[in-house]
């Protein structure tokens, strides 16, 4: 009997009443993927913080069959194909059923202030499972650690580092840092069955599935290249030998001195991994975001703690066409298609700061994914807190751009 | 031209230098950019908010639904965490209570519902202005009053005005100022909440005002409802009494009717009077009891009376069943008619009346002990001719007949015989061959000398009839 083909639906809901959010959104998805609630193997769900996320959970399990599988969690902001929204009551679910792929679920839990811990678990539990071909794997993992009550960001260099001991060959992979909204409210993830918090988790695909990723760059050099001279874990303390924050306000205006604090979520440090003199190539640089400020150390803390002493960056302007988001979409579905795949669905992992309302945009990104795509196959996306792609064949954990992966199967005629 | 090493480096220096600043240049307009951009949304979020507002007010506002909406609208688009109305309450009226409330968990939910905030200063004095509470504020009661109670850091607090009177208070912020994304709340923001409250204002008072509206509908439905009972109730007693009159008004007229004749009394009830009129083809009967005086001294006037009554009663049967007009009672006298009410008289009628009087006599004679027997004989008396018939007299109507026939019909009876049925020459010319008459000759008859007179019996029926 030959394939016909996965079947995949996305639902997008906006109601303030999170159980009712939850059944919109899956019946909508359930809906469009043509499926009977029991042949859905398995459910991405996301919504904002602002939901409750056990009433959102029940919302969503009341429309799906009860060996469904979850996997998911809080994002900032959601889309689907013709709707998208961010900072609100946000909500998306995608179902997936007739599939000719193995899902395995992993989980290491307790990832606070234990990134490579986490990252080793992790990596361990997926080389246990001697995988005989490389996988698709999409990673996530909670960005929000309040344990002390004071927001501190989850590492991703440390966690990946962790992952990288254990795991021999790594999958092919994208993910994302995920986050409930921009206040950095404590996060809620989703896996199998349960509802879990301060995780980081894994999918992993085998069969007639593949991934095949673009990133979205944003940021170009701006400033002339600057050497880290002095950090202390994800905090850049000394630039050129000169206390980081001072180096910055020096570039950016002496006004800032009075509201240091204003540096943050807006100054962008550019890592180039290629030739530093030649042209400008977005895939070889890393961006890191400063998230906050230490007037006392005169230090700026970074998004990610792989900024080392001898580095050279630069000042990241933030400034990306949106013209160039669709020439990259388009690129992708077109050499998917040639390779005669059929793409099942699309995922946008989205970095929540590059939503027009954050930004200096004024257009929102997302539109141009949704305009190219033009339903030609279902889109789910998230806004995020840092998106997770191979640069140079290692996996980074992103700031500042969008991954878009489209999952495709082949499909026998 | 040869450079030196010292002017490369100081070269350089310059175009880093330059670099930096072009790029700082940039890097703090697209940050300006972006915070005027997102004041601006922030501004324009709150004219989405009015302009939507704006739409629901053609059409009749639910308070409840209202300000659910309200209250989801601003938590969304103006990026607020938790936003709520406190109500006046009506027994401390200078507390308020949480009537509304959207963002809070659900625990958080059951412990401020309880809360109550009195929104008054140190001095006593009622708030009555908009105020505004970030991180930088300058202590104040009331503001932590509302931080603590309403576990709210950062927020803007509105009052909104039912006809000049502080109602409820809006109240919206945020659990934190987090830079950039979400900056401390400013007057702008404030700005744009009493535009809300504004509209909340009209958006109370069409709500008040179609719950009046709907009060009064309702009220109006009740009063109808009670109005169309009582109308069932009237009507159903109307409908009652109607039939207890309509039995009255038919006892009434069968009273009547038995007292007067049926045009007679149409014309006494149409009139108020009726007039007599002769008639011309009249025939009286007179019935009598022979011996009477003696009876009434026999027996008790009771019984007698009860006697009298018992064969009256059969005489009105029969008079009626032969379509006469019982005329009256004149002691033991009984005096009816045909032919005096407008319709022809019909003599046989009357004869086969008196017959069968006479008849019902007889055979209830049978009936009496032997020594009464002889006082149950009458004598029956039929005379025709023109009479006058009517009612005369302002009170106590009784129809009457009068002329000279009624006197010679009187003679008849008089001049009769016991068990007999004694008719003039006048009623034997009209009914002679329906009867079968033994003629008397003339009698003498007091007054009126002498006349022909004839005893009256049912044709015998012979066996070859």
């Amino acid at each position: 009997m030959s394939h016909q083909g996965s079947s995949f639906g996305v639902g997008f809901s906006e109601s303030s009443n999170s159980l009712k959010a939850g059944m919109l959104a899956a019946g909508i998805a359930l809906s469009k993927a043509g499926l009977p609630k029991e042949k859905v193997q398995l459910c991405f769900l996301f919504c904002t913080s602002r939901h409750d996320p056990k009433d959102f959970f029940e919302g969503v399990k009341s429309h799906v069959g009860k060996d469904t599988l979850f996997f998911g969690g809080y994002a900032n902001g959601t889309c689907s194909n013709d709707q998208f929204g961010y900072d609100g009551y946000q909500t998306v679910v995608g179902v997936w059923g007739n599939a000719e792929v193995s899902f395995d679920l992993f989980i290491q839990e307790g990832i606070a202030f234990q990134e490579y811990e986490t990252g080793r678990g992790l990596g361990e539990q997926i080389q246990a499972k001697k995988y005989q071909s490389q996988p698709q794997m999409l990673l996530l993992f909670d960005a929000v650690n309040r344990l002390e009550g004071k927001f501190r960001m989850n590492y991703g260099t440390p966690f990946i580092k962790g992952m990288n001991e254990t795991l021999k060959n790594w999958p092919k992979v994208i993910g994302a840092r995920m986050l409930g909204d921009m206040r950095f409210k404590p996060t809620y993830q989703w896996f199998e069955k349960k509802m879990t918090q301060n995780a980081a988790m894994a999918l992993l695909m085998t069969g007639n599935i593949q991934m095949d990723y673009q990133i979205m760059h944003g940021c170009q050099p701006v400033s002339a290249y600057h050497t880290v001279t002095s950090v202390k874990g994800a905090s850049i303390l000394e630039l050129d030998h000169q206390p980081a924050l001072d180096v910055v306000i020096d570039i950016l205006g002496e006004d800032l001195k009075e509201n240091p604090q204003e540096v943050k979520f807006f100054v962008t440090l550019g890592k180039n991994t290629g030739d530093k003199w030649a042209e400008y190539n977005p895939g070889n640089y890393i961006n890191r975001m400063c998230v906050g400020v230490d007037t006392a150390s005169r230090g700026l803390y970074m998004a990610e703690m792989d900024l080392e002493p001898g580095m050279e960056i630069q000042l990241m302007r933030r400034s990306f066409e949106m013209e160039y988001v669709g020439r990259r979409t388009r690129k992708l579905i077109d050499q998917v298609n040639a390779s005669g795949r059929k793409i099942i669905f699309a995922l946008y992992i989205n970095c929540s700061g590059r939503a027009a309302a954050y930004s200096n945009q004024t257009d929102e990104d997302i539109r141009h994914i949704q305009a190219e795509i033009n339903h030609e196959f279902p889109l789910l996306g998230i806004y995020e807190a840092g998106e997770l792609a191979p640069i140079a064949g290692v996996l980074q954990v992103l700031d500042w751009t969008g991954v878009l992966c489209l999952f495709s199967e082949l499909v026998k005629k | 031209m040869n450079v030196s090493e010292e002017e490369l480096k100081r070269q350089l220096a310059y175009y880093k230098k330059l670099s930096d600043e072009v790029a700082g240049q940039n890097i703090r307009s697209d940050s300006t950019i972006s915070l005027l951009k997102r004041k601006l949304t922030q501004k324009e979020n709150g004219f989405t908010i009015l302009s939507a507002l704006h739409d629901v007010f053609g059409q009749q506002i639910h308070e409840k639904e209202f300000f659910t909406n309200v209250l989801e609208l601003i938590n969304i688009t103006l990026k607020m965490d938790k936003t709520i109305v406190l109500w006046r309450s009506q027994d401390q009226p200078m507390e308020f209570y949480p009537k509304f409330l959207l963002g809070y968990q659900k625990p958080e939910e059951k412990d401020i519902s309880s809360q109550r905030i009195n929104f008054s200063q140190a001095s006593d004095q009622e708030l009555i202005r908009a105020f505004l509470c970030h991180q930088k504020s300058e202590p104040n009661p009331i503001h932590e009053l509302i931080r603590e109670s309403l576990l709210l850091p950062n927020f803007i607090a509105v009052p909104i005005r039912v006809q000049r009177n502080i109602e409820s208070w809006l109240i919206s912020g945020r659990d934190q100022e987090a830079w950039p994304f979400y900056p401390p709340l400013d007057e702008g923001d404030m700005d744009t909440l009493i535009a809300i409250g504004g509209f909340l204002e009209a958006g109370l008072a069409n709500a008040r005002l179609y719950a009046s509206l709907e009060r009064a509908n309702q009220e109006l439905e009740a009063y109808n409802h009670e109005l169309e009972l009582r109308v069932a109730e009237r009507t159903k007693d109307l409908r009652i009494r109607n039939q207890e009159l309509s039995i009255e008004k038919k006892r009434s007229e069968d009273l009547l009717l038995n007292i007067l004749p049926k045009d007679t009394a149409d014309e006494l009830k149409k009139n108020g009077f009726a007039k007599a009129k002769l008639q011309e083809n009249a025939t009286i009967m007179f019935t009598d009891f022979v011996n009477f005086t003696k009876f009434s001294s026999a027996i008790s006037s009771e019984e007698l009376v009860a006697e009298l009554d018992h064969c009256f009663r059969n005489f009105d049967t029969i008079t009626t069943k032969y379509g006469l007009e019982k005329i009256k009672t004149i002691g033991d006298a009984h005096m009816s008619a045909s032919g005096v009410t407008g319709e022809g008289g019909n003599p046989a009628n009357v004869i086969r009346a008196g017959l069968e009087m006479r008849d019902f006599i007889e055979e209830y004679r049978k009936q009496k002990p032997e020594h009464l027997r002889e006082y149950f004989r009458i004598r029956v008396g039929i005379n025709s001719g023109p009479v006058v018939a009517g009612v005369v007299g302002l009170k106590k109507f009784s129809f009457d007949i009068w002329g000279d026939p009624v006197n010679t019909a009187s003679r008849m009876e008089s001049s009769s015989i016991a068990g007999k049925v004694n008719v003039s020459h006048t009623t034997y010319l009209a009914c002679k061959d329906e009867f079968d008459f033994e003629p008397r000759g003339e009698v003498s008859a007091k007054n009126k000398g002498d006349i022909l007179m004839y005893f009256v019996e049912n044709k015998k029926i012979l066996p070859f009839d």
